[in-house]
């Protein structure tokens, strides 16, 4: 009966029109700060002039502001499913080394060094979670734990693109061009939210809420190798409330 | 209705993804008989029925008459699939052969949101220009390699400085550049096997079907041409002169893994003497001005060698040659196995040797500064500047040490068995003089320019390693190795820029005295260390 109860309520808040009984449903809508930084590796190699040219990228994710929008109905006394979904933007910032193969000369590579920019990181994670919660007076509050689902969007580097002219013992740098590559890897997350409600019968509150998420994206470099990067972590957020 | 936004966006979000996973397939196509054929060649014609094939060029086959070849290139909704292409190999009315690939589940919309000019604004930021008649902009669809297809416009366009060909495909709804490679074939670099069984680089041009060794990656033309053993050819090339070689007698190599080793290394190692002279002397060539340099390898099978007398055998078989005009000459040496009767020694393909080939292109450079005549002492020096210059290119890109291609004082040792030919270390050893008091001042060999030229190549061994003349009992303190360029230094600018058709040995020490002061200051460790080699050697 009660797992009945609560496949009505998901199917409810994903695909119909709003609840209709009186406070069972909240709508969570936060300005949320994703406060740690991530940082991965990459190694690249491919084939030029015969030889292996290679690639190293150190790459860290910045810390960032996003929206955080959920929805939480109440199935059974204080046992609720929360749904959210969030979609954080993150500014990579990185360095490379690369060591690139002489044209004429086999076994004296060329060294060279630089900066990434203009890199973007992009995760979007929709959070399945059962909710429980319960009410003091004004002040709502709830924990809540459960599968996350992720699309990482991350930029890796593709190659080094330079110029060189004769004798080619250096090169100059043009560009290091992302390669944007996708991963939509599971994960889980737990977290907690205090709310205050206006009113005793109100519609409208200002909460504050914390949730930790994590999952691991395998991207898929140009050279086929695989990149791991941690998704998720820490997100505080605070914002407005609706109940219904 | 907002929930159904919501639920809208969710599914958004994990149907793009699933767009996303769906990769590139390609049906590779190699249908030459049987069922697969039979099934090919009816697709064939349904595809072109239906408009996703059109001809893109029709060949008869020169080889066989009466067959042809099609290209057919891959269409969808009239836009060309990018390396989307199948070659149909027709006799008549019969399909012989199906090659080729096309690419499977393409859903692309081809309506662009951006028109041609936008992609050629993008070259223009690049500072490019479209380049030659499939400059485009063309509309195409693309297969990413990351999976999926992309609709794109192909562009290609040059860039001046440095000159390269791109070529560029721009997303055609967002501008963003989705892949850009150089599309300039005429320069490649090859795996190559020396004389010796050494792995190198060779840098050619793709020429029709083959590689050719013509260098386009150094400034001058560097060109090696094989006359395969063929006399003929060899008389023809020696009755008229360097004007008489011509692009049919470039060495080549079907698959660009060379394995002729004497194509290979007169090739290559005439590519490191102008490197070795750029590097280190700012040279830029034989004649300072990028003159081509044209070397000749297989002028007679070695394996012919019993069949001519003495005289060609020393002049083309045991000898490499410096003809003039950037234009050298590498003797085939004598089949493995037989001794020379005239010197004891097994000779392999002289342009094995990097000493030897930087010898014989250091008599161009000679030829284009002091032009030293080549008798008696002016040739002597001659000599010993090629001898000098062949060491120092050995040192600068072998490890010092004795065996094969390891740097030393020993001229042609790589090729020349056992020992090479001459010693700037220890030049008696090989029954050179190594004093000015033991000069040779006979007739043979132009006043024995080769083998006086051991003097001074003596004196260029002393004033970098140091040591006691054997005739003299002067010692000498040397720059040492570690400052082995000094020397390589004050010898080029003296013999380049000091010395005159007629110098002889007594100007070539003061030409080489005033050039130590002048690049390392009077009283210098170098201008000590070169006074004292030549009052060793006996010249003052």
């Amino acid at each position: 009966m009660r797992r009945h109860h609560a496949m009505v309520a998901l199917v409810a808040v994903l695909a119909s029109p709003l609840v209709q009984a009186e406070d069972r449903v909240r709508v969570v809508l936060n300005g949320a700060l994703s406060p740690s930084t991530r940082s991965f590796a990459q190694t690249l190699s491919y084939t030029e002039y015969l030889e292996t040219a290679t690639v190293k990228a150190q790459i860290e994710t910045r810390s960032a502001f996003s929206p955080d929008l959920g929805a939480q109905v109440q199935v059974f006394r204080k046992l609720g499913v929360f749904v959210a979904f969030t979609s954080t933007h993150r500014d990579e910032k990185g360095g490379f080394s690369a060591s690139l193969p002489h044209p004429l000369y086999l076994d004296r590579p060329r060294s060279v060094e630089g900066d990434l920019s203009g890199y973007r990181y992009q995760e979007r994670a929709v959070h399945f979670d059962l909710a429980f919660g319960g009410a003091s007076g004004h002040v709502d509050y709830a924990l809540f734990a459960g599968v996350s689902a992720f699309s990482v969007e991350a930029d890796l580097v593709d190659t080094v693109r330079y110029d060189q002219a004769y004798p080619y013992d250096t090169v100059t740098v043009r560009e290091v061009p992302p390669r944007t590559v996708k991963n939509n890897p599971t994960g889980f997350n737990v977290g907690g939210r205090l709310d205050y409600r206006f009113g005793h019968s109100g519609h409208f509150g200002l909460g504050v809420q914390l949730r930790f998420s994590t999952a691991t994206a395998k991207l898929k470099a140009s050279d086929a190798g695989t990149v791991n990067v941690d998704a998720g972590g820490l997100q505080a957020g605070a914002g407005a409330r609706l109940y219904f | 209705m907002k929930r159904r936004m919501a639920a809208s966006f969710l599914a958004t979000l994990f149907l793009s993804s699933s767009t996303y996973a769906t990769g590139v397939r390609a049906a590779r196509v190699s249908a030459t008989a049987g069922e697969t054929l039979g099934d090919w060649t009816i697709r064939v014609e349904r595809l072109l029925a239906a408009g996703e094939l059109a001809p893109r060029l029709v060949r008869e086959d020169t080889m066989i008459a009466g067959r042809r070849h099609e290209r057919l290139q891959q269409l969808h909704r009239g836009v060309p699939v990018f390396g989307g292409e199948l070659v149909r190999q027709t006799d008549g009315a019969a399909t012989l052969t199906v090659f080729g690939t096309l690419y499977e589940g393409i859903d692309v919309e081809v309506t662009p949101s951006l028109g041609p000019r936008d992609a050629e604004r993008i070259v223009e930021r690049r500072g490019g220009f479209l380049f030659g008649s499939e400059a485009g902009p063309e509309l195409v669809v693309l297969p990413r390699d990351e999976g999926g297809y992309v609709l794109a416009y192909r562009v290609r366009f040059s860039l001046l400085e440095p000159f390269d060909v791109r070529l560029l495909f721009a997303d055609a709804h967002s501008g963003q550049t989705l892949l850009e490679f150089s599309d300039l074939k005429r320069q490649v670099v090859g795996n190559a096997t020396g004389v010796l069984g050494d792995r190198k680089k060779i840098s050619t041009r793709q020429s029709g079907a083959v590689y050719v060794a013509d260098d386009k990656l150094r400034p001058p033309v560097i060109s090696t041409y094989d006359f395969h053993g063929d006399v003929r050819r060899l008389v023809d090339f020696l009755n008229v002169g360097p004007s008489n070689l011509g692009p049919a007698d470039l060495a080549s190599d079907a698959d660009n893994d060379w394995t002729d080793g004497a194509d290979v290394d007169a090739h290559v190692y005439a590519g490191y003497v102008y490197d070795y002279y750029f590097k280190r002397h700012g040279r830029r060539g034989l004649d300072n001005a990028n003159i081509p340099m044209r070397s000749v390898v297989h002028p007679i099978r070695r394996e012919q060698w019993i069949f001519y007398d003495p005289v060609i055998v020393t002049t083309f078989f045991t000898n490499a040659i410096y003809l003039g005009e950037g234009v050298m000459f590498y003797g085939d040496g004598l089949p493995p196995g037989v001794v020379s009767p005239f010197d004891g020694k097994s000779w392999n393909y002289l342009a094995g040797a990097l000493d030897v080939v930087a010898h014989e292109l250091s008599h161009g450079v000679t030829d284009y500064s002091s032009r030293l005549t080549y008798r008696d002492e002016s040739g002597a020096l001659n000599e010993a500047f090629s001898d000098i210059m062949g060491t120092s290119v050995e040192f600068y890109f072998q490890t010092p040490g004795s065996g094969s291609r390891l740097a030393e004082y020993t001229l042609g040792e790589d090729v020349v068995t056992p020992g090479g030919s001459r010693s700037m270390q220890n030049p008696v050893a090989y029954g050179d003089p190594d004093h000015y008091s033991l000069l040779y001042r006979g007739p043979f060999d132009n006043g024995g320019v080769h083998t006086n030229s051991c003097v001074a190549s003596h004196a260029f061994y002393l004033a970098i390693e140091g040591g006691t003349n054997r005739v003299s009992g002067i010692s000498v303190q040397g720059v040492g190795a570690a400052n082995r360029e000094q020397m390589e230094r004050v010898f080029y600018r003296a013999f380049t820029s000091a010395m005159v058709p007629s110098s002889n040995f007594s100007q070539a020490r003061a030409a080489t005295i005033q050039a130590a002061r002048e690049l390392y200051s009077a009283g210098s460790p170098a201008e000590r260390a070169v006074t004292q080699a030549w009052a060793a050697v006996g010249v003052n």
